[in-house]
This record gives structure tokens, sequence and C-alpha cells, in this order.
């Protein structure tokens, strides 16, 4: 009797044991794992990387080179835009790189450094050998700060003064409370302009 | 025998004694949670909460502040002086209305866009955090002086409470700052 007991005593501990072994291999890093093993990639949370993607540089620097681009490229006139869209269609080169200086847009400076970012990125962050890499970049884009403008500032003290004075009326501390706060954000405002 | 059965009951009567004290004190507790938000409701002074005295530019008599204040002080009620006010008033302003930040800054916009009266309900019916006595000069009629007397509880200075006190020239402040606090406490139990 004595003997079963020890035989399925020691059956138990190492059934026990191996368990415990293998939760904590698959609870290991992905880096240990083994980059090769593709589809485990993806267990690594779409939050983790596009985290790890908002706060790099050529990622925000990317973005930046976007922006600059669809800035300049709003600023043309409707006519212009609408022979933009006839020429994309045609294929007529000449007329779209005209249009681009018209803009002051250097497309090829900005095709070269747009291609060059987003290929180191796409290598670094294995982002080619995921099946979610557009959900990823959203993700990123999305907790990129969006720079404010002076208008969005100044409707903000103007929103905010008329709002203190019609919370605070008669009391100078809440006035005082109100108006500190609101400048402070207008002017923390006015300093993140581009 | 006897003497088991004698303390066994001797011990359940002393039981259910201290029960009868506990829900008591218990019941006195509540009674007296309910009679302080009465109090704050209708804008008594109470000792729960923070005061700050203040007084407009018109008030020629700032020793009548002065002498408010002490005796405040000395019936042990929490003062904060103006810059401490001002601390606890931007701290409990920010965690009502944040606007820190620029997607605060936009959510504060969008919420006003929406309703301009968002915050201002918000700030209204938070719960409050101080007890402010505002002192002003209303009028000298030959030796009497009428001043106004308001009660705000912050942050909402929608509603406030005024007690209208005359005075003479001859009556020394310290009896007059009595008046005041007498009349600011409720003494009359719930109302």
């Amino acid at each position: 009797m004595k003997k079963i007991v020890t035989r399925w005593g020691c059956l138990l501990i190492m059934f026990i044991i191996t368990i415990t072994t293998q939760a904590n291999q698959s609870a290991l890093p992905i880096d240990r794992q083994g980059a090769n093993l593709l589809p485990r990639l993806e267990i690594i949370s779409l939050g983790d990387i596009s985290d790890k993607l908002a706060a790099d540089s050529r990622f925000i620097e990317l973005i930046k080179v976007e922006v600059t681009f669809q800035t300049k490229f709003r600023s043309l006139s409707t006519a212009d835009k609408k022979l933009f869209q006839t020429s994309l269609k045609e294929n007529n080169i000449s007329t779209m790189l005209e249009l681009f200086r018209k803009c002051d847009i250097d497309f090829k400076n900005y095709i070269l450094s747009r291609t060059s970012l987003q290929k180191a990125l796409y290598k670094d962050y294995e982002l080619d050998k995921r099946s979610d890499e557009e959900q990823i970049m959203i993700a990123a884009v999305s907790k990129l700060d969006d720079p404010p403008t002076f208008a969005e500032c100044l409707a903000f003290w103007s929103a905010a003064s008329a709002f203190c004075t019609e919370v605070c009326w008669g009391d100078d501390y809440c006035l005082l409370a109100c108006w500190s706060s609101a400048m402070a954000t207008y002017l923390y405002c006015i300093s993140q302009l581009p | 025998m006897k003497f088991w059965t004698g303390i066994i009951i001797s011990f359940l009567i002393m039981a259910s004694k201290q029960a009868l004290v506990a829900q008591s004190a218990k019941e006195s507790r509540a009674i007296k949670k309910q009679q302080e938000k009465a109090d704050i409701d209708s804008l008594f002074i109470v000792y729960s909460l923070p005061i700050n005295v203040s007084y407009s530019d018109n008030f020629t008599r700032p020793n009548i502040a002065d002498s408010l204040i002490a005796l405040l002080k000395r019936k042990k009620y929490k003062y904060l002086d103006s810059s401490a006010y001002v601390q606890l008033y931007k701290t409990k302003f920010a965690e009502l209305v944040p606007m820190n930040g620029i997607e605060e800054m936009r959510e504060m916009q969008a919420k006003l866009k929406a309703d301009k009266n968002y915050y201002n309900n918000i700030v209204q019916s938070a719960d409050p955090f101080a007890q402010q006595i505002q002192l002003s000069f209303l009028k000298s009629d030959s030796s009497m002086n009428y001043i106004n007397v308001r009660r705000i509880n912050s942050p909402n200075t929608k509603k406030f409470r005024d007690w209208i006190f005359t005075y003479s020239d001859l009556e020394p402040s310290n009896r007059f700052v009595d008046r005041i606090l007498d009349s600011l406490i409720n003494t009359k139990g719930i109302q």
C-alpha cells in the first residue's frame, strides 16, 4: 500500500513539475523564444508595438514628412486638384510634377525620405511579417501628438474665459482658480504650435 | 450547574447591552451626519469644512473681519487664509473641470459646444469642499451701519445666503462678531 502511494505521489510531483516548466516556457519573452517563430510574433500585443513605434523618432519623422506633403498638396486650388486627378488618370507625369512644384513639394525628396524611413521601420519591427501591420500603423499614428493650431488655442481661451465668468460669478477665488487654469492651458497650447 | 447558568445568563445580558450601545451610537452618528448635511445645505457653518473670510473693497472695517477670523479660530473651526484657500480651490477646480493639456482642452471645448451648461452643472452639483463668509458694507444711516454677510459653499457660487446686520460705531467689534457667528450657526437642529 505504502509503495503504491509513494509511486503515485512521485508521478503526481513529476506531472506538476512538467506542467509548471511548460507554463514558464510559454511565458518567456518573445525574443527568447526565437524571432523566426512567425505566427507567435502576433502574440505581442498590437498596443505594445504601436507604443514603441509611436516613440520611435523615425516614425515621428515619417509622419512629419507625410503631414508636410499633405499640407502643401492641400494648398493647391480646386482647379489644380482636379487637374492633378485628371493627370493621375492619364499618367501625365510632367503635369503632376509641375503641380507638385507649384505647391512647393520636392517630390523626389519626399518619395526618397518616405521610402527609406518606412523600409527601416518595417524591417526593425518586422511589420512585413505580420498580418496586422496596418492596424499597428494606425494605432501608432493615433498615439502621436496632434499639434494644435493658433485658432484652436484662441477659441479655447475665448470659451474658457466666458465659462469662468459664468461659473464663478460672485466668487473671486473661483475666478482666480478658473482663470489661472485656463491661462496655463492657453499658454501651453501656444507653446505647442508647430 | 446553577453557577454556570448564572454565568451564561449574565454574559448574554452583557452582550445584548453592548449591542444596544453600539446601535444607539450608530444611530446618533447617522443623525449627526444628517444634521450636518442639512446645515451645509442651509448654508449654516459646520466644523467639517474649512472656512475663509473675505471682504469687499467698500468694507472699511477690516478689524471686524479680523475679529471674526480670531473668533472662528478660537472656536476651533478649520480656518484657511487666502493663499491656502486659492490653492485648495485650484486643486478642486482642476478635478471638476480638467483642462490640463491639449487633449483635455479639446475635450472641454467639445463638451461646451455640445452643452454650454455642462461644466456649470458639474460645478454647481459638486460636493462642497469649503465655506466662505463674504463681508460687504451696505450703508450708513445716522449712527447705524449696515453690513451684508454672505455665505457660499465652494464651489457652488450660484447658491448663497445673505444676512444683514446693523451695528453702531460704539459697539466693540468682538461683541459684533459674536452676533454674526451666532446667526451663522444653526442652534435649532434640523430645519
